[in-house]
């Protein structure tokens, strides 16, 4: 029998991964202008989150501007902001996570 | 192109495609013009009909040229544009890819070699592989700096820094230093290190 599930709204879910993200020092994301991607509803915009639903599960792409110190890569910080998304998605609905990408549009150092 | 020149070329391009393939229907006399067109443009159109065969082809070349021009004008402004930013796979798994644009990895070895006392000016180009990344910088440096020195001191420098900042190899640094602040001419960079 098919699992029922309750298929949370794309905006609360872009949302929520858009505020899981730049609770994380160094990472923002963009804006207006600056940002390639959005997931769009009737009056609403979120910008640099793309949440898509694929054959029942969920893709999610993410534009970052990063702020690198001397003992961050990229690498480590983009491995911390997948598990922040992923355990934010989860907190929210049970649906199957298929992908995160992420695109780094800006770097930035930090002396 | 903005979108008002775009709709310009675009409403052009299909009169032209519109215009030739009317004229050379009406030229070999598949298109009766009285048939087709109203009263002040039969007249214009009428003489077409009546042409001696050499203007004829002429006008069909015409028409066939007209065509060819307009469809590839309308083909090329219709078709989809790409807007994606050149990127770089910095990782890719299970979970998805990771990409970094290039012009931030640009920035980023630019900003480095520039902090080393000498380096003037910088100028890079990435080029990335499945094994790693290749780099080719052009450097403007200080007259007084020994470029050779300078060299490997920037190689060493881009090289833990990328490698460091994205996590992937740097297979190759091409560099080219000169004097003169850096202009876009990219010719005849040199290997120096693989």
């Amino acid at each position: 029998m098919a699992k029922l599930l309750d298929l949370i709204d794309e905006r609360v879910i872009a949302e929520k991964v858009r505020t899981s993200v730049t609770s994380i020092p160094g990472i923002e994301v963009p804006v207006d202008q600056d940002a390639d991607l959005s997931t769009v509803g009737p009056g609403w915009r979120v910008w640099g989150i793309g949440v898509h639903r694929v054959a029942g599960s969920l893709n999610i792409e993410i534009e970052l501007i990063v702020t690198l110190n001397k003992k961050s890569s990229i690498p480590s910080i983009s491995a911390r902001v997948r598990r922040k998304v992923r355990t934010s998605i989860q907190s929210l609905t049970s649906e199957q996570i298929r992908w995160i990408n992420l695109q780094i549009l800006d770097v930035r150092l930090k002396d | 192109m903005n979108i008002f020149n775009r709709i310009v070329v675009i409403a052009g391009s299909i009169c032209l495609v519109m215009g030739s393939s009317s004229l050379f229907l009406i030229t070999i006399g598949m298109v009766d013009p009285q048939e087709w067109f109203p009263a002040p443009w039969h007249e214009v159109l009428i003489p077409f009909t009546q042409l001696d065969p050499s203007r004829g082809w002429s006008v069909v070349g015409i028409c066939l040229g007209g065509l060819i021009v307009g469809a590839l004008l309308s083909f090329l402004e219709l078709r989809p544009h790409s807007t994606k930013v050149p990127a770089l796979v910095v990782e890719k798994d299970d979970l998805g890819h990771i990409t970094a644009s290039m012009t931030s990895i640009q920035d980023l070895v630019n900003r480095e070699a520039e902090n080393i006392e000498g380096v003037r000016e910088s100028q890079t180009h990435v080029q990335n592989s499945s094994r790693g990344i290749h780099l080719q910088c052009r450097l403007s440096v200080t007259p007084h700096s020994n470029a050779a020195q300078l060299g490997q001191q920037v190689q060493k420098r881009i090289k833990a820094a990328v490698e460091h900042f994205l996590g992937k190899p740097v297979l190759g640094i091409n560099l080219q230093t000169q004097i003169a602040p850096l202009t876009k001419h990219t010719k005849g960079i040199q290997s120096r290190v693989h």
